[in-house]
């Protein structure tokens, strides 16, 4: 098989492409199109042909006749091309721009529907829906936006609206929960993926940069992409792989490149190369450079027989169509690179083996010349880099020899060395904040060379390394930690314990898990700080459970210096290491709780997190915020203002839009007819009205950015206010407050804010 | 004695508007506050100058050229009204352009001469050349140039005091909040004083006042967006203005937007969902055929057309139109029926008199033909004696008399410069001659003044080619073959010079 490995085409448009907004299509449900957006806010289209009778690998140019344009005149954020209509194989093309979206029909020149978004549009899926009151036989189009998503039909129609905690940066549509129905993976740019339900939350899970890009893979597999350059693949909500490079992945793409019916991910990055990796393990399969960053990736159907090619294209333009190996490709293009596999794995096996051997000589060598006869002791002696398990809180190495520690044999420790591990809480002095410390000790005079602590988003880049300085080693060390959000963190630390003068160290490892509220500090009952009087808001939660269950939330979920006991009812209030703002509950005997505080998201964290520990599916909560209900009253109102203003002003854009036209007219008439005179004259005018025209421009673009982002802060009040409740009622908070917000009732709004109706 | 403000509004309902705004001048020297008769009088200037803004609404050169609403710059044929000039013979339906001429744009000529059936520019077109290509001289550029000027103004003047309402001095909020002064004043701004700025943001306030939600404001709201060139919100507001309540001005004014966003089939899918509201409107039948007939469906133009008749059996355009497509698909008789029904009901203009003449001229009844081009000559003013000559010319040459075939042309010329079938035809006539030279002069002059006609390209490629001027006569037929791409005789050069120069 001599076409494994390489391209089939490769096209030169002679066009510049975006990045991230290439697409295919069949729009006449014969050919496929490639679609992508290039220079001066048009959309190309390309027919893809398989080529007949060339040799593989060829390089043409793009044919001009076969390239058309689509101008839509607005600067492009995305595009995507889906079938809208449920008897057609017809597909539609949406395009995304900073201000609207519209679908079109390419076949007919003929819009579908188009419809203002004010906040942008991040991106944009088709297909169809489980979970709406439409039904799911239905394909929809869903438009991610600034911390909404919306949905349309083919006519449309609203047939969907949610708001997200931050942009959009990804949407997918895959069978989440297996149920034949398709539910909605969205990426925002709060490092979060959830999983949506219609317009219910069904999952979530944290990563650790915004997200780029979703892709789903099979079943309920995806894969996604983030900012920072990393990768990876989850199976539900469970984390198959990951791997990070420095560069960033433009596009990534499901695509069955080895033909065994499983499809590998195809991920194109910004240096250019492309890569094809396997779903289960993250294995590369096949590798290619492209000489400039990459642009986009899809499949196509180029022949309408069922066979997907790989479509691939960069950022000048360059277009490379890869098609699928046949069956027994996949261990002719392997073959090469197992053996080079092994040989390198047995050259680190055996490297590795020398590095012990050395070891076992120098230790014996010092052995030897304190004469003494222990042999076994230096078994213990391992190098740093080979570990060797100890749970600390478990006890002991549990091996037995008796090195005794006046030997202090080179890099040995004494059998019995314990670490040690505690959380605390460090209000902190002048010159640091407050924070959350994790203090290492060990029980003897050995000492902490260097502590590396692993954990998502606490640290940049998610790795700590606490190295001290050589003359300053001591058996105790302590590392501040300060999570910026309110969530379960699990901390993989790594401890290198040894002599001061040691060269070798033992590794202990241990996973410890940070509390959900860990950056809360509890204050004693009775001495209440000055402070509590002014918390005003709060959310009072009617569950009927008795407090026995709460005080265990309290023991798993906050960092307590001891641990609650049975109480009936009682009073708790903690304060905050972040903004030292109080965090207060009052527990009732009936189990009613009432939680104080000022801040929403934190309320709607412990709502959430004390729903899901005592498995509550549905829960309305009565609440009061009113910081946060006066600022969204402030911003409807802005709002209002500012739409109105805008609207004169694009009036005046559009009449003087219109005045430079005609002047140009007149300008280019008197050209014609060699009247130089008039035409300074006419050009003169001509310059005024342009100068003008900008200035209005410039006004009515920073006009827009405010609008855009007190829009998004609405989004998030709303998220909040929801985030209030669970289950039901939550999904009620967000068409309710929809509702209200569209027609400007801000006393309903309120009231949906406290009572979660209106 | 009558009490003046119910004569004045007696003197509205009669249409005299002149004497209802003496009448209410007088009551409001009277009473300055009187807000009756300041309704009245707005409203009785506004119809004086009041046009169906739909009707005329039309691209100037300006948003011709500088089109920006545009999404497909190379459609598939029979899905846009700006691209495909000609297309092929597989997709058409009717005459082909050796039969039907075409207008600058591409389309078929149309039945009757209305705003945007001659549209000067088509897409790809430089502005020097839709500017050298404009179809009258007559009309100064500042008419074509897209701008709606102010017309009003004489009416004015009579009474007295300088304008009757200050624009920029109006508190648009006050009179918003009053929806009998903020209508009247509305349309005082947008069809008098062609204000569409101030008039937009009056109906923005009102708009916005009036509860229940008025269609009416919406639909104002959207004609203001249409004349300020963005299409695009003018949709959103008719769409809204549906949703309120389906009126039939609002189905026309969304079919107008979609046609200006050149998306003719989704214009025609608005004009069948009006149609199921309002059965058989003619109004929106009218779209419907209009956009058919640019599409060059003309069977189907001519099936709507027809069923406009029905509906008005004395609908001018639907008339003119079938008289015209029965012309050219060789039945002059059935054509001559039409024209002289439109002659009945009293149109008495030179160009029906051609039309006439000509049916008559080709359906044999040479003792009318004469008749009616003497008739046609008598009545027919500067913009039209041009094309009055030239089609006598077309006459003479069927009778062979090509001496009185070339004064014809001579006089066409005369009357209109840039008149380019005539420069064309007399090439022909001098070709005849012999006279190679000249011939291509006027071929060339033709070709300058109207590139969209191939006529011009495949007579100066023949001469070319009988010259032996080979590789001109190539360069020239292809481009004949751009404007049309099906000319059997423009083929056949073209074959055969690529033949030879394969050969060579």
């Amino acid at each position: 098989m001599s076409d494994t490995g390489s391209s089939l085409l490769t096209i030169k448009l002679g066009h510049k492409i975006l990045p991230g907004r290439v697409t295919v299509g069949a729009y006449d449900a014969k050919h496929s199109y490639l679609t992508a957006a290039t220079h001066g806010e048009r959309i190309l289209l390309l027919p893809l042909k398989k080529p007949t009778g060339t040799p593989t690998g060829k390089t043409v140019e793009a044919h001009s006749d076969d390239l058309t344009f689509l101008n839509i005149d607005q600067p492009i954020t995305c595009i995507s091309a889906g079938q809208m209509q449920k008897n057609s194989d017809r597909s539609h093309l949406f395009v995304g721009t900073m201000s609207n979206v519209f679908g079109y029909d390419v076949e007919n020149n003929k819009d579908l529907f188009f419809k203002e978004i004010s906040d942008g549009v991040n991106t944009i899926v088709t297909g169809s829906l489980g979970g709406l009151e439409s039904g799911s036989d239905n394909p929809i189009a869903v438009v991610g936006g600034n911390c909404t998503l919306q949905g349309f039909d083919a006519e449309g129609n609203d047939c969907l609206w949610t708001v997200t905690g931050d942009n959009v940066g990804a949407i997918a549509f895959l069978d989440f929960d297996g149920d034949g129905d398709n539910e909605m993976i969205v990426g925002s740019d709060d490092f979060d993926i959830r999983i949506f339900k219609g317009d219910q939350i069904i999952g979530e899970t944290s990563e650790t940069d915004a997200i780029s890009a979703i892709a789903p893979m099979q079943g309920n597999v995806f894969s996604y992409a983030l900012v920072n350059g990393t990768i990876g693949v989850y199976e539900k909500l469970q984390r198959l792989w990951r791997i990070k490079s420095k560069n960033h992945a433009v596009a990534i793409c499901a695509f069955d490149f080895d033909g065994d019916g499983i499809p590998e991910l195809v991920t194109g990055w910004s240096n250019g190369k492309l890569d094809i990796r396997n779903v289960r393990n993250g294995e590369v399969l096949f590798k290619d450079n492209f000489s400039n960053p990459l642009a986009g990736i899809c499949t196509a159907d180029l022949q309408l027989d069922g066979r997907l090619y790989l479509v691939c294209c960069d950022v000048e333009g360059e277009v490379r169509i890869y098609q699928p190996s046949s069956h027994d490709g996949r261990i002719l293009y392997i073959s090469p690179n197992v053996e080079q596999e092994a040989i390198r794995e047995l050259s680190v096996k055996k490297h590795h083996l020398l590095l012990e051997l050395r070891n076992y000589d120098s230790s014996n060598a010092s052995l030897a010349s304190t004469n003494t006869t222990s042999t076994s002791s230096s078994a213990t002696s391992v190098l740093t880099n080979t570990s060797k398990k100890l749970l600390s809180l478990k006890g002991s190495s549990g091996k037995s020899e008796t090195a005794e520690p006046q030997q202090k044999p080179i890099g040995a420790i004494p059998a019995k060395t314990q670490l040690h591990t505690a959380f605390s809480i460090n209000m902190g002095s002048n010159d640091k904040p407050p924070h959350i410390e994790i203090t290492l000790s060990t029980n003897n005079e050995t000492v902490i060379r260097s502590v590396l602590i692993f954990a998502e988003g606490i640290f940049q880049g998610e790795c700590h390394v606490v190295q001290p300085k050589a003359n300053q080693l001591e058996s105790k060390i302590s590392v501040p930690l300060v999570p910026p959000k309110n969530v379960v963190v699990d901390l993989h630390i790594k401890v290198y314990v040894g002599y001061e003068e040691s060269k070798h160290f033992h590794v202990f490892e241990m996973t410890r898990q940070l509390p959900r509220f860990a950056m809360f500090a509890v204050c004693k009952e009775g001495s209440k700080t000055n402070g509590s009087d002014l918390v005003c808001g709060y959310v009072k939660l009617p569950i009927q459970e008795r407090p026995t269950r709460l005080c265990m939330w309290f023991n798993q979920n906050f960092l307590l210096a001891e641990e609650l006991e049975h109480r009936t009812a009682f009073n708790l209030s903690f304060v905050s290491l972040r903004n030292s703002r109080d965090l207060i509950f009052n527990v009732g005997a009936n189990g009613n709780i009432t939680v104080k505080t000022n801040d929403m998201d934190l309320a709607g964290d412990v709502v959430q997190s004390i729903c899901q520990f005592l498995n509550i599916s549905d829960l309305e909560t009565e609440a009061d915020f009113p910081d946060e209900i006066a600022q969204l009253e402030m911003l409807l109102r802005g709002i209002e203002e500012y739409q109105e203003s805008n609207e004169r002003l694009g009036a005046d854009i559009s009449d003087q839009s219109g005045v430079i036209k005609s002047l140009l007219i007149r300008a280019e008439d008197a050209r014609l007819i060699s009247d130089i005179k008039g035409m300074r004259k006419w050009y003169m005018q001509l310059n005024e009205v342009n100068r003008a025209l900008i200035t209005q421009h410039q006004i009515r673009c920073s006009t827009n950015e405010s609008v855009a982002e007190s829009i998004k802060s609405i989004n998030q009040i709303i998220q909040k206010a929801a985030r209030l409740r669970v289950g039901r009622p939550k999904a009620n908070v967000i068409t309710a407050s929809r509702e209200a917000i569209r027609t400007k009732n801000i006393e309903a709004l309120t009231r949906i804010i406290i009572s979660g109706a209106s | 004695m009558m009490d003046p403000f119910y004569l004045a509004i007696l003197r509205y309902r009669q249409r005299q508007f002149d004497e209802c705004i003496t009448l209410c001048t007088d009551v409001l020297r009277k009473n300055p506050l009187d807000q009756a008769a300041w309704s009245l009088k707005t409203r009785a200037l506004t119809e004086q100058v009041r046009v169906d803004y739909l009707e005329i609404f039309e691209d100037g050169i300006a948003e011709a050229v500088f089109n920006e609403d545009t999404i497909a710059t190379a459609a598939r044929p029979g899905t846009s009204l700006r691209t495909g000039t000609a297309r092929l013979s597989a997709s058409r339906d009717g005459p082909s352009p050796a039969i039907r001429p075409v207008t600058q744009s591409g389309r078929p000529l149309s039945g009757v001469l209305r705003p945007g059936s001659s549209a000067s520019a088509r897409p790809g077109t430089s502005l020097d050349q839709a500017l050298k290509a404009r179809a009258t001289t007559a009309r100064p550029i500042s008419a074509s140039a897209g701008r709606h000027v102010r017309l009003g103004t004489a009416s004015m003047v009579t009474s007295g005091e300088g304008p009757f309402i200050n624009v920029s001095r109006l508190n648009m909020q006050k009179y918003a909040t009053h929806d009998g002064l903020a209508k009247p004043l509305f349309e005082y701004l947008f069809y008098l004083e062609n204000d569409t700025k101030h008039a937009l943001e009056l109906a923005t306030l009102a708009s916005k006042n009036c509860s229940p939600r008025d269609w009416w404001w919406q639909v104002q709201l959207a004609l203001c967006w249409l004349r300020l060139g963005q299409p695009r919100n003018a949709e959103k507001h008719f769409r809204m203005a549906l949703l309120i309540e389906p009126m039939l001005i609002t189905y026309v004014g969304l079919a107008k937007v979609y046609v200006k966003m050149d998306q003719p089939l989704a214009a025609i899918e608005v004009c069948e969902k009006g149609l199921e509201k309002f059965p058989l409107d003619v109004s929106l039948l009218t779209e419907m055929a209009r956009i058919q007939e640019g599409l060059q469906n003309m069977s189907i133009s001519v099936k709507l057309y027809r069923d406009i008749l029905s509906q008005d059996s004395s609908n001018i355009e639907a008339i003119a139109c079938i008289g015209m497509h029965h012309f050219y698909t060789d039945q002059p008789e059935v054509a001559l029926r039409f024209y002289r029904r439109l002659l009945q009901m009293g149109v008495y203009t030179a160009e029906l008199f051609v039309n006439l003449g000509l049916c008559c001229f080709y359906s044999q009844q040479y003792d009318m033909t004469l008749n009616c081009f003497q008739r046609a000559l008598q009545i027919a003013g500067n913009d039209c004696i041009a094309d009055v000559w030239y089609n006598l010319g077309q006459i003479a040459m069927g009778l062979s008399d090509t001496t009185w075939a070339s004064q014809c042309f001579r006089l066409a010329i005369s009357s209109d410069n840039n008149h380019a079938e005539a420069y064309n035809n007399l090439g022909v006539l001098e070709a005849r001659k012999g006279r190679n030279d000249q011939s291509v002069a006027f071929f060339q002059t033709s070709m300058t003044l109207a590139p969209h006609l191939f006529e011009p390209l495949y007579n100066q490629a023949k001469i070319a080619d009988s010259i032996g001027d080979l590789q001109n006569s190539y360069l020239i037929v292809q481009r004949a073959l751009e404007n049309y791409p099906d000319h059997a005789d423009s083929k056949q050069l073209f074959d055969k010079l690529k033949k030879y120069f394969e050969t060579m």
